[in-house]
């Protein structure tokens, strides 16, 4: 597995706590894994957990319509320079 | 008032409680057996699919594991029956959440949590899971919720002429509203009841409503201070005196129903 960076252990940790994932510690998230469909295995609710606890955390929207939204949603990688490039 | 009797055969318990993991455990401690080291913190019912638990708050796990326990005590297929969950203080946890989010900066709420915040959430995931397309009713009676359900689903089962499951489930309350709903213990039971003349193994309950002022929960026959206090204090709970009278040969209680009615349950068999 590729090895998480401070900030990437940090959202995963919000990622474990918002959708009170089981059995799954945050270090165990491989940052270039897929979070939705096979990799991590999320779904669309869980998209919106995700939106509503980054917005919480770091202040920072992500709208369904914005364009790099769906990028932004592939990795725990993506997703962590997406919150902070736009925090 | 007079009234006719009801009449249904139980063919099925489950239970699920900090400190009993079924419905022979909890017979145990009716018995007078020790309570066992060990506190239970929640049941980790396998019908729901692993990402649908995930999101299932404690109130759905207990009616969950409870009601699938009876269904398999009974022999039947969870997907053939009509239902009654009840539970007289809902989720607080999420009623707590949902009142402090509504108040503070930040107003947007978790569309999970939102989600299960409704009162038919348990009944919800039991019949998704179940995949059951039977009707599931979802009570709320408070003191009297569990009168209320077994008379609810005693009519059903008469008058429809088809098995039902009951459930009641309360779990501990939020913080904040200890003052007024002391509750801290986990409770569950279900039964799975058919009408009295099938040709299913099972006791017969009978129940007569009466017209009686002031009716006042019996005493339980147990001596526990873990079973007495649950009782005092959790509203599904009070069914430990229904429990009671299954685990005797034959018995008769009459419990609270409203302000003016009270339910006589009489067991044979």
């Amino acid at each position: 597995m590729a090895t998480q960076t401070e900030s990437e252990l940090k959202m995963a940790e919000l990622l474990v706590e918002a959708l009170n994932l089981e059995d799954m510690e945050a270090e165990e998230i491989d940052p270039e894994d897929q979070l939705f469909g096979d990799g991590l295995g999320l779904d669309s609710i869980d998209a919106l957990e995700i939106s509503l606890a980054i917005s919480k955390e770091y202040g920072v929207q992500i709208k369904a319509e914005d364009e790099g939204t769906r990028e932004a949603f592939e990795t725990l990688r993506s997703l962590t320079a997406f919150v902070e490039k736009n925090k | 008032m007079q009234t006719k009797a009801l009449k249904c055969k139980i063919a099925g318990t489950g239970a699920w409680g900090s400190y009993f993991e079924n419905w022979s455990a909890l017979q145990a401690l009716l018995g007078g057996a020790d309570l066992p080291e060990a506190k239970l913190k929640s049941p980790k019912p396998g019908i729901i699919p692993a990402n649908e638990r995930r999101r299932a708050p404690l109130p759905v796990k207990l009616a969950v594991e409870s009601s699938w326990q009876a269904t398999q005590d009974a022999g039947v297929e969870p997907n053939t029956l009509t239902c009654v969950f009840v539970s007289g203080l809902g989720d607080t946890d999420l009623t707590d959440y949902m009142c402090k989010t509504l108040a503070s900066e930040h107003k947007e709420l978790s569309p999970t949590k939102f989600h299960n915040s409704v009162h038919n959430a348990p009944a919800g995931y039991w019949t998704i899971s179940t995949g059951t397309m039977s009707a599931a009713n979802s009570v709320a009676g408070y003191e009297e919720s569990v009168s209320l359900t077994i008379l609810e689903a005693m009519i059903q089962c008469e008058t429809e002429n088809v098995p039902m499951l009951l459930t009641f489930y309360d779990a501990p309350v939020a913080d904040i509203l200890t003052p007024v709903l002391p509750n801290q213990e986990t409770f569950a039971f279900s039964l799975v009841i058919y009408p009295h003349d099938a040709d299913v193994e099972g006791k017969v309950l009978t129940a007569m409503v009466n017209q009686q002022e002031d009716a006042s929960w019996p005493a339980l026959n147990a001596d526990s201070t873990y079973l007495t206090e649950m009782y005092a204090q959790n509203p599904a709970a009070k069914v430990l005196c229904v429990a009671e009278l299954l685990n005797q040969p034959d018995g008769q209680i009459t419990i609270p129903l409203s302000s003016g009615t009270s339910l006589t349950l009489a067991c044979e068999g």
